[in-house]
């Protein structure tokens, strides 16, 4: 009590403090020198109102702290008073712990931009194991990205961003000997650093009148470091196994890329891209052992370097001619080449893909591929009310080591049509037929007893899509959107022998409509529902047993289907209740899904989400206001999946061995939250 | 202390920097700077005289807009492109202002305001081809990230710049990227409800939270790659900030090394971690179980007593590096 108490008056103490300072310059500063100054400070307050036990609000804290305590936001902008030169601030919540976000940016219209960016943020996982408070991750962020034109037709350009995530995530692992079908849960430590990096320069040739050709080159080389501070741990209570974690790696891209206007050829528009990418990994493995674990001593676990890299190509070339005004044909190919150096790799004597190898070896899965797509397309505008489209796509998958290829043609058809001003009307519809072939059976080789299964992202596939998107705006004051979407995939996949285990359909459509309405200058509102709707089946669980010649089928059947319903609502509204004076906004969500596993076991998956966001301002003067708001959460789970990931599911309905606390994102408490906020604002 | 010890670094920066720009860029020296930006345009002072005194002729002006328009007019002074047409031009077309964009209105002028013929409109309903609306402000801003709009999904459905950007007035007239609506989700919600919405889900990325939104993997503007996504191809778009599974690896996953999108569903999911359906039966969508155990109901429909295995992640609880693994023993991701 003694601490909520010196929290408070902290944060008053802070607020007044800050209210001082704001004072001292707000006077003066609106117009300063030759720099005129636009913008807010609002410092305050939040007070979470409820209790309940920290572990149990975890998705609503998912990827942010609540907003409670000494809370300030800030946007200031400082311009030139001949408006070319700016400098801007933005902060949001300064020293509330993993929520912070600084913002400075500086430029000159025309000639140069700079801005730089810090802010931070978490990602809390479940936290069902009393015995951990948090499990989470917290990342901070750094970017900064700019641009330099020295003159009109030259501009250099640079954007980099660090990412540091620190904490830990939930694990397991097997255990016991054997084949025991059993595991035990961990904290994998997460020591993360990536740096992303990317710089280049463009040129675009100035065009002197509307009939001249011109050229546009960009060259870019992005360097992208991953950096993990802990590649391997030694298991709690395992004291012979170590696990590696994500090792650390780098990547090289050098990007050129360019266009041709071709103004008097058709209006003809060519652009293409060049993409080399080189990826490496070097980090350390463990030294090959038998499976009760690598040597006690951690110096002699190492085997040097995994010394492995792959390259990668992307292609893209495009050509858009629009010979006729109304009429606009298009054509582009583009490629993306994963060139895998390890194939060949020896370590510790392990080969990979070797013709005619073990299936262990096998099961390295080690190759290369080549993804190509050949797209064709024309649009013809008939008149200003009615436009139609035509397009073919064809996308090939080549992959080597007997991984297969894949091959599938898209024929599509559009429609858009703007019968009045106040509607128009798009639809689409595409079809694809994918073949897949020339697959090796690696599950054969594994396991002779079993029936044989595909890939289905790769395998034979049969697909309809079709969508519609209708705006209508029947007032001045009404707008309104309308979508609907529908798809069906039929996977028809036969490679071996007519085996059609694995993903068999998926089925979905959806809906949704929003509507704005503003019924006075002082009042707009706008209400949105969206519903989605899937449909899956699966053939997929089946099993030798010991002795037995065949396979058994089980599950409540051979198909397994999943069907998943999904409902959003949103609603805002914003009121000016006495002009100038106050000023009602308010923002709410509501969304709710269903999974039916349709089986009797696995229960069926509830979860609701839902919140409200109310604010009311009272503007003293033209500079000074006060905010005054109220922000609801609310989190559900359904409480037989809840039991599920904490009990698991034994015949006799008691917990598991080891399986109760099972933290592996799945699951969350429920939870609400009620917070009020309060600020006082100062207007430049 | 170190609660206020960031905001008053960033306050100290803002005010050192702004104390700079004052000793560094005294007001005399704005004119020469005009005159800087003015001489970008590589044409000689000769043409431009020529053509400043032709402009006279077939434009109306500027001011002639500005009586009739006022309110636009000084909502358009407020912005990045009113500043440098207004008051800074670069160039002679520039220089023009208004009828840069909206062609000539002198036959507007002269018919008292009733005819717009000839006139280039960018309203919604407007009668001017999208074509040629796109076209007016792509000669001057078909350049970095808008160098593959041509082509590109948006511009083959129709749609037009003023789609979702705004010129003089709206929501977002007066920020960096001038909006149609009040953020990028609002803007882009329009017409992909289902994939804006899905922020609401379980799963999610930290869209609804703030720090990220649409534009954080996606270029609206046209890209070489799929999906408009900002990388070379959608397999590596999810390395710009999850670089932990780019590997390569010692033992690769097929569906890893192909796209994330096989078993994940960027934009949420009812299920973890953004899986596209729950776990216990994702895997299976290409794997038949090996295991001897039934891990639901075994042959003679009894319930056996390892189901609790399969709650959380399923397969992954023992699967554990399922992204790939770089132990000489993770042939099959368990460690």
């Amino acid at each position: 009590m003694k601490m909520k108490f010196k929290r408070e008056i902290r944060a008053v103490f802070l607020a007044v403090m800050f209210i001082t300072l704001t004072c001292a310059g707000g006077s003066a500063e609106t117009d300063v020198i030759t720099y005129t100054l636009n913008g807010f400070i609002s410092v305050g307050g939040g007070w979470l109102s409820d209790l309940p036990r920290h572990m149990d609000r975890g998705y609503l804290k998912e990827y942010r702290p609540f907003p409670q305590g000494f809370l300030a936001d800030s946007e200031l902008k400082l311009e030139s008073k001949e408006g070319l030169d700016y400098y801007g601030f933005r902060m949001s919540h300064p020293g509330l712990n993993h929520d912070q976000d600084y913002f400075l940016e500086a430029g000159k219209l025309g000639v140069y931009h700079a801005q730089i960016e810090y802010d931070q943020f978490q990602h809390l996982y479940c936290t069902v194991n009393p015995s951990t408070r948090n499990i989470g991750i917290y990342i901070q962020r750094l970017r900064f990205s700019g641009y330099y034109e020295p003159t009109p037709e030259i501009a250099l350009f640079a954007e980099d961003q660090f990412l540091r995530r620190t904490g830990c995530q939930p694990g397991s692992f097997v255990v016991g000997p054997g084949n025991p079908y059993n595991f035990t849960t961990y904290l994998r430590p997460i020591n993360y650093r990536q740096n992303d990096l990317r710089a280049g320069v463009e040129y675009d040739q100035p065009q002197a009148n509307d009939k001249q050709s011109v050229f546009q080159g960009r060259v870019t080389y992005h360097l992208s470091t991953f950096e993990n501070g802990q590649a391997d741990m030694l298991l709690p209570n395992n004291a012979n196994t170590y696990v590696s974690l994500p090792p650390s790696n780098m990547a090289n891209y050098v990007t050129a890329e360019g266009a041709l206007d071709l103004k008097s050829f058709y209006k003809t528009r060519i652009s293409g891209s060049l993409s080399y990418g080189w990826l490496a990994q070097n980090d350390y493995t463990f030294e090959a052992t038998t499976a009760a674990g690598p040597p006690p001593t951690a110096a002699g676990r190492y085997t040097g370097g995994a010394g492995l890299s792959a390259t990668t190509i992307a292609a893209y070339i495009a050509g858009v001619s629009r010979p006729i005004p109304q009429l606009t044909l298009k054509a582009s190919y583009r490629a993306y080449d994963f060139d895998n150096n390890n194939v060949n790799t020896n370590i510790l004597n392990l080969a990979f893909n070797i013709p005619g190898g073990t299936a262990f070896d096998r099961r390295l899965e080690q190759y290369s591929y080549i993804r190509q797509t050949v797209n064709l397309g024309a649009d013809y505008r008939v008149n200003n009310m009615l436009a139609f489209e035509l397009g073919y796509t064809w996308q090939g998958v080549d992959r080597n080591y007997e991984q297969g290829s894949t091959s599938s043609n898209s024929p599509r058809v559009g429609l858009r049509l703007s019968p009045t001003d106040w509607l128009s009307l798009t639809t689409n519809y595409e079809f694809t037929a994918r073949t897949g072939s020339n697959f090796l059976n690696y599950e054969f080789v594994f396991e002779p007893t079993s029936l044989l299964t595909y890939k289905f992202y790769s395998g034979s596939l049969i697909q309809n899509k079709a969508n519609v998107i209708a705006e209508v705006d029947p007032l001045n004051s009404v707008t309104c959107s309308f979508n609907f979407s529908i798809h069906s995939d039929t996977y028809t996949d036969n490679t071996f022998g007519n085996s059609t285990f694995g993903l068999q359909s998926d089925r979905g459509w959806s809906a949704g409509a929003d509507v704005s309405w503003r019924p006075h200058d002082r009042v707009a509102l706008s209400l949105g529902y969206d519903h989605q709707q899937l449909h899956s089946e699966e053939l997929a669980l089946a099993y030798p047993l010991l002795g037995q010649p065949g396979v058994v089928t089980g599950d409540s059947g051979p198909v397994l289907t999943t069907s998943d319903s999904y409902d959003t609502f949103i609603a805002r509204a914003d009121v000016k209740l006495i002009p100038n004076k106050l000023d009602f906004t308010t923002r709410a969500s509501y969304s709710f899904s269903n999974s039916n596993f349709n089986n009797h076991i696995m229960p069926s998956l509830n979860e609701y989400y839902g919140d409200i966001n109310t604010f009311l301002t009272y503007k003293f003067n033209d500079h000074w206001a006060c905010k005054a708001g109220y922000i609801f959460e609310v989190f559900g789970l359904s409480k037989a999946y809840q039991r599920l990931y904490t009990q698991g599911i034994t015949a006799a309905g008691v917990a598991g061995n080891n399986q109760g606390y099972n933290t592996l994102d799945g699951f969350y408490r429920n939870a609400t939250a009620h917070i009020v906020q309060a600020f006082l604002q100062y207007r430049f | 202390m170190r609660r206020i010890f960031i905001p008053a670094l960033g306050l100290v920066f803002l005010i050192l920097g702004f104390f700079f720009s004052c000793t560094s860029a005294p007001r005399e020296h704005i004119p020469v700077r005009e005159e800087n930006l003015t001489s970008f345009s590589k044409e000689p002072a000769k043409e431009e005289a020529k053509k400043a005194e032709k402009s006279k002729e077939e434009y109306a002006g500027v001011e002639i807009c500005q009586t009739c328009h006022s309110p636009v007019y000084d909502q358009l002074a407020k912005t990045a492109m009113g500043k440098l047409f207004l008051k800074h031009p670069r160039t002679a077309a520039e220089r023009i202002g208004c009828e840069t964009c909206h062609g000539s209105g002198t036959e507007h002028v002269s018919s008292g305001g009733k005819s717009v013929a000839g006139m280039v409109r960018f309203t919604k309903g407007s009668p001017t081809p999208v074509s040629m609306r796109t076209d007016v402000c792509l000669k001057c801003h078909e350049k970095r990230e808008r160098l593959f709009w041509s082509g590109s999904v948006h511009e083959t459905k129709g749609l037009a710049c003023t789609t979702c950007h705004v010129v003089h007035t709206g929501p977002g007239a007066l920020t960096r990227f001038q909006l149609a609506n009040l953020n990028v989700e609002d803007t882009c919600v329009t017409c992909h409800k289902e994939q804006v919405r899905a922020e609401n889900k379980f799963s999610h990325h930290p869209m609804r939270e703030g720090k990220m939104d649409c534009t954080s993997c996606h270029n609206p503007h046209g890209t070489t790659s799929p999906k408009l996504v900002k990388a070379i191809d959608t397999r590596e778009l999810c390395f710009n900030c999850h670089a932990q599974y780019r590997g390569p690896f010692l033992f690769q996953h097929p569906p890893v090394m192909e796209d994330c999108f096989n078993c994940h569903q960027p934009h949420g999911s009812a299920y973890p971690s953004l899986l596209k359906s729950p776990p216990i039966r994702l895997c299976r969508d290409c794997h038949i179980t090996f295991h001897n155990v039934p891990f639901t109901i075994g042959p003679a429909g009894s319930i056996k007593t390892r189901i609790g295995i399969m709650a959380g992640t399923a397969c992954v609880n023992c699967h554990r590096n399922i992204h790939g693994s770089n132990n000489v023993q993770g042939n099959l991701f368990f460690r």
